[in-house]
């Protein structure tokens, strides 16, 4: 018995000397933790930006986006982080201010086709009160939406207002100012895209989604090259499956060391008991 | 090196550490507020382990 209780003192040193030098060697590293979001609802300091794409090459200057008339659509793409598991927690558009009134809108989220939105994602209910708020354009993207996104891919979003019920001619609308201080991306960078129904402006329809720079009425506007500035900010909390791995399958495994160690060694007490009872 | 085994207590230790495999899942999910695939595999080995062992347990109170 004396030469068992050794041995199970021995093992159990064992198992913790391996656990505290696995601690040592996969040490915790803050940086590879990505900024979470600042809530910013109703207005304030915009949120941490993961990154900034900066994903487009020719934009539009001072468009007018309102209704379904035209509608405006920009490339993005989720970054790969070190530290994965983020969830999109919201995407805001810091040049997209309001025009002379506060209107009713939608955001949009589409998969990507090369130059253009391919298939609907997600479109949010109707915002009564738009999106803006004191300038800074928001939207919250939906847990269950979020998780169905995927880093390094690409995905095409639009933000456009609706008309209000009798707004006649004087439509509210939402600019999309210039205020932005990008500076051209020459990175290979894809262009907007657009859908125009061939009012107001006038000119060819382009009722499918296309680039700016093959919808003539809409390129019309100009000014090509400079990109919107976008947020793309991380969701705070929730359950994400297939996250950073913690515990790690190193603690794991020497957690399952552990208890077969344990094991064998309650099955060792259990024979010696056997035979003491026997003899 | 005698491995016992008593199929009786085996069920009923088997129930204890599924018990246990449950509370475990909320201890991950309170601690580190995410599953990982390393923790389901290492739940299907760990829960049969545990329940062998507890099987043991119960068994030093047999009389011979």
């Amino acid at each position: 018995m004396k030469k068992l209780s050794n041995l199970l003192v021995v093992m159990a040193l064992t198992v913790a000397g391996l656990n505290a030098q696995l601690s040592v060697s996969t040490p915790y590293d803050p940086s590879q933790i990505p900024a979470q979001a600042v809530p910013c609802a109703g207005g304030g300091a915009p949120c941490a930006r993961l990154f900034n794409p900066y994903d487009v090459n020719n934009a539009l200057h001072s468009t007018e986006n309102w209704g379904g008339t035209l509608v405006l659509a920009q490339r993005i793409t989720l970054p790969v982080l070190p530290a994965c598991g983020y969830r999109l927690g919201a995407i805001e558009v810091p040049t997209f201010v309001q025009g002379f009134t506060a209107i009713a809108g939608n955001f949009e989220l589409w998969t990507s086709a090369g130059n253009v939105p391919g298939a609907l994602i997600h479109r949010s209910p109707d915002y009564a009160v738009g999106f803006v708020h004191l300038g800074l354009t928001r939207y919250d993207v939906p847990a269950a939406v979020a998780g169905t996104l995927n880093q390094g891919t690409s995905y095409w979003i639009s933000f456009y207002g609706l008309l209000p019920a009798g707004s006649g001619t004087g439509n509210p609308r939402v600019f999309w100012g210039m205020t932005s201080p990008a500076a051209n991306q020459a990175n290979g960078n894809v262009g907007m895209a657009c859908r125009y129904s061939g009012a107001p402006f006038g000119g060819a329809a382009c009722p499918a989604w296309t680039t700016v720079a093959a919808c003539a009425a809409v390129a019309a506007f100009g000014q090509n090259g400079l990109g919107y500035d976008i947020n793309l900010c991380a969701g705070a909390g929730g359950l994400v499956i297939g996250g950073n791995p913690v515990p790690t399958m190193t603690q794991w495994g020497l957690f399952l060391f552990g208890l077969v160690l344990l094991t064998l060694a309650v099955v060792t007490v259990f024979n010696f008991s056997r035979r003491g009872k026997i003899a | 090196m005698f491995f016992p085994f008593n199929k009786s207590k085996f069920e009923k230790a088997f129930w204890v550490a599924f018990l246990l495999a449950i509370l475990g899942w909320v201890l991950i999910y309170i601690l580190w507020g995410e599953f990982t695939p390393s923790d389901i595999i290492g739940m299907l080995v760990a829960t049969p382990l545990m329940a062998y062992m507890i099987h043991v347990l119960f068994m030093f109170n047999d009389k011979e």
